[in-house]
């Protein structure tokens, strides 16, 4: 376990600096400079130098690079070029709110999509099951924003069931932490209920092929024949024999879970990384965009380890690949 | 008897009932954008500027005629009174003795003329702060409460250009601050003003939250609160609509629609300083020579009467626009809608392309000695009216034979082709002021040795530029415009730009919330003045603070 915990630390190691230096490059090869603005006064334009001295932007890239590298793996990711503060005070704000967004629509999508792809696989064939094949790729066929827009309009402007935007009541003070929980949960259903409709889908999808995979198999044929019933079979055989292939496309999800996170967030406005991604992207805040590229690279190689890790514990083989 | 007591309970319930109901007076205002600095001088962004101008207060305010000549209208703000020289050369303005800085200290004569220090000093990087230094000589101190500004020459906007455009700064707090790092000081993230509301909190790109200021010297806000809620555009129309805020400034043709389905929400149009244009650009790519079409004011004028600009305004924003007139908006007391405009003809935009040598070739497109008639259009794709725009032009010019590529890109990257001149043409929104002399920058020679985005399209005439110089050393109003009439007429004529459209700003709000007329010149002017009916659909609640995670 200690060899693959290494040896997954070295990749996401390697990850982590090719895809920085990337978005490095990227950032500072778009068009458009982090200062420059429509009032190009005499004052303007001095101002706009002096910042881009103070930033570091007036030396070339090839001095910049190495600088950046060193910067970050001493976990200094520089100062916000937007918010002129450091990025880590940023990204210590944003990352907990994009948790709060992540975590629950991931454990509500898988445990869903489970349900409901086992559920189809016990059924394959059926009048249901193909009915239910077909809402879960229709929905995935639909890019979601759009399943957030329509959210957002339906149950937020036009029901006027949930707010539209935010992840707390702007500017409120909560009187308990059940206020402030339920003001949480009021916000976040919307979001919370667009990433877990997509996620379960997918898994759902997956769930479904596992299960007709694995009831085909012998050792469902010998519990059969020793009586056990359908549900048992399931519910122990066949959800233990799929789970291994289920954290393996967990692990391959999790790129898509984290765009589709940043997506969510722009439409809801919800103050996460997502939307300081897009924000920092439009602004050209090149230190904050390459951090939270670089923390999202981490982010995907640290979940996809994790994965792998809890296919290999909960496969019946226990090997574990590094 | 009982019933004049059961009336009287009612009406008591009734009024408790309604003080319940605003006992929340906070609006919630949804921008699509952070500011920058929290100091008047400095900001760059006009969020920062609805920001500061809601916590620091000008010597004067411009009334609601918006002129801009003498003092006329002017409404006093931080001076209660002031007193022109015998030769106008000088203007002596008396403090209000009860505005204070929202620290407690009392404003005075100091603070204006540190205000004049840090505007004239090229170090602070005080946006205009050159053209100030050129207009004002100095600002002396009588006594605490009355500060002299004196000016270098009489013109028509001295009383405008300081009035309006210097905001006193507290030199207790600042004076200590080297001019160069005020926008890395404290101050710039927690300012202390002395305006109708006080700095509360602000979370950066998330919300900033102001307060009443109940010693505001000429009357306490009816709103307790203002929170700026912090998104994108896109964002900011939905909180509208869902009620999760109250207001937001700019909502679209097509937010609009949505907007009359909703009936907790109303919308309003306002008159703005805003006209769009496409510009041409009279230098090469490399400035160096004039530029191949453009140079040519013939060509300038064939492609503007290839253009039928009210169809198009009505086209991209229905009722929300009208078409432009020159470089100038209708709101400016200087405009003009009585100039000779280049009409609307493809049939004589044809012939004076043919007649300047633009032959038809393949295709329909002309060329002239081996050269199409092919140019291309930078444009910002976050402006979604421009963006149409652009791909009507393009259907307009093929009719008469050219060639358009549009070259899409974000506002970065449009400012990167204007501020270095380096398009063919390019599809602008500018905000012009309730002073008409932004233009002699915008449009004028004065500005071809600056780098920038002033004059992008490098134009130069000598007409608009002795006209506009005349207009502004005037003194009368019937001189000023007739000055300003002839330089806009040889805008026109001349077609540096085909001035497209001048866009309405939409505010959309809450019905709870009375706003009353929303100024053209800066729609926050008039929060101080705002009230809400109801409590919100989603009561924010509670003192001012910052919101808490779980």
């Amino acid at each position: 376990m200690l060899r693959f915990a290494a040896a997954r630390a070295r990749q996401t190691a390697i990850v982590a600096i090719i895809v920085t230096s990337l978005a490095f490059f990227l950032v500072h090869a778009a068009p458009g400079d982090p200062f420059s603005t429509i009032d190009t006064s005499v004052e303007s334009a001095a101002a706009r130098a002096e910042m881009r001295v103070r930033y570091g932007l007036d030396r070339p890239l090839y001095q910049q690079y190495p600088a950046m590298l060193m910067n970050f793996a001493r976990g200094e990711f520089g100062t916000s070029f937007s918010q002129s503060r450091p990025v880590s005070a940023v990204l210590a704000e944003v990352i907990p709110d994009t948790l709060l967004l992540m975590l629950p629509a991931l454990t509500f999508g898988v445990l869903l999509g489970v349900a409901l792809g086992t559920w189809q696989g016990a059924r394959a064939g059926s009048s249901a099951d193909r009915g239910w094949s077909t809402v879960t790729l229709g929905v995935l066929s639909v890019p979601e924003f759009l399943i957030a827009l329509i959210a957002a309009t339906l149950f937020a402007v036009r029901l006027g069931w949930f707010p539209a935007t935010g992840m707390l009541r702007i500017g409120a003070t909560h009187s308990s932490f059940a206020d402030l929980l339920g003001d949480y949960l009021h916000h976040a259903a919307l979001p919370v209920a667009t990433l877990t409709l997509t996620i379960a889908c997918a898994v759902a999808r997956f769930q479904r092929t596992a299960v007709i995979g694995a009831r085909s198999e012998e050792f469902v044929r010998t519990a059969r024949a020793k009586g056990a019933t359908d549900r048992r079979i399931i519910m122990t055989h066949v959800l233990r024999r799929t789970a291994a292939s289920l954290c393996a496309i967990l692990g391959l999800l999790f790129p898509a879970l984290i765009g589709g996170a940043a997506i969510v967030e722009d439409v809801f406005a919800w103050p996460g990384a997502g939307h300081t991604l897009v924000a920092a992207v439009s602004s050209r805040d090149y230190p904050l965009v390459i951090a939270l590229v670089t923390v999202g690279s981490i982010a995907v190689c640290v979940g996809s380890a994790l994965a792998d890790a809890a296919a290999a514990w909960v496969s019946p083989s226990g090997a574990v690949d590094a | 008897m009982q019933a004049a007591r059961r009336w009287w309970m009612a009406t008591a319930v009734l009024g408790a009932m309604a003080c319940g109901a605003v006992a929340d007076k906070t609006a919630v205002i949804a921008i699509g954008a952070d500011g920058d600095a929290l100091i008047p001088l400095l900001w760059t962004q006009t969020q920062a500027r609805t920001y500061t101008e809601l916590m620091f207060d000008k010597l004067a305010e411009i009334g609601a005629g918006q002129n801009t000549l003498g003092d006329a209208g002017y409404q006093p703000r931080l001076a209660s009174s002031w007193t022109w020289s015998k030769d106008s050369l000088s203007i002596a303005f008396h403090l209000d003795p009860r505005a204070h800085w929202h620290d407690g200290r009392a404003v005075t004569a100091r603070d204006v003329r540190f205000a004049f220090q840090l505007y004239s000093d090229p170090k602070t990087g005080a946006s205009g702060g050159r053209d100030f230094a050129m207009a004002v000589d100095s600002v002396s101190v009588g006594d605490s409460l009355t500060a002299t500004v004196w000016f270098k020459r009489r013109t028509a906007e001295q009383f405008h250009s300081v009035a309006y455009s210097m905001i006193p700064l507290p030199e207790h707090l600042l004076g200590m601050v080297p001019h160069d790092s005020m926008r890395s000081s404290a101050f710039a993230t927690h300012p202390v003003g002395n305006g109708p509301f006080k700095f509360g909190a602000w979370e950066k790109s998330r919300s900033l939250e102001l307060v009443a200021n109940e010693a505001y010297h000429r009357g306490r806000p009816k709103l307790n609160r203002v929170v700026f809620t912090i998104g994108n555009a896109q964002a900011a129309v939905r909180a509208v609509l869902a009620g999760d805020a109250d207001f937001y400034e700019r909502f679209t043709l097509e937010d609009m629609t949505e907007a009359a389905r909703t009936p907790d929400v109303k919308v309003m149009t306002v008159p703005i300083y805003v006209y769009g244009v496409l510009e041409f650009n009279m230098r090469s790519l490399d400035g160096k020579a004039a530029h191949p079409l453009f140079g040519d004011a013939g060509v300038r004028r064939a492609l503007t009467m290839a253009v039928d600009r009210p169809s198009l305004a009505k086209n991209v924003l229905d009722s929300l626009a009208r078409p432009a007139l020159g470089p100038f908006t209708r709101t400016q007391w200087t405009s003009d809608t009585t100039l000779r405009q280049i009409p609307f003809d493809t049939l004589a935009a044809n012939t004076l392309l043919d007649s300047l040598g633009w032959k038809r070739g393949g295709g329909g497109m002309r060329a002239k000695a081996g050269r199409a008639l092919a140019f291309s259009i930078v444009v910002s794709s976050s402006s979604r009216p421009l963006a149409r725009y652009s791909e009507l032009l393009q259907q307009s010019f093929a009719r008469v034979g050219a060639k358009v590529t549009v070259d899409l890109g974000d506002q970065k990257a449009l400012i990167d082709h204007v501020v270095p001149h380096t398009f063919d043409a390019a599809l602008l929104t500018w905000t012009a002021s309730p002073s008409p002399s932004g233009a002699r920058e915008l449009w004028g020679s004065v500005s071809l040795a600056k780098q920038g985005a002033q004059n992008a399209g490098n134009w130069s005439n000598q007409t608009w530029d002795t006209q506009v110089d005349s207009a502004l050393a005037a003194l009368s109003a019937t001189e000023v415009r007739a000055h300003f009439r002839k330089a806009y007429q040889a805008a026109v004529d001349d077609a540096p730009a085909i001035w497209l459209y001048e866009p309405l700003l939409v505010p959309a709000m809450s019905t709870r919330l009375l706003t009353g007329p929303i100024p053209s010149d800066a729609w926050w002017q008039s929060i101080p003045s705002w009230d809400v009916t109801s409590a919100p659909k989603r009561p924010a609640g509670g003192a001012p603070s910052s919101a808490k995670k779980p």
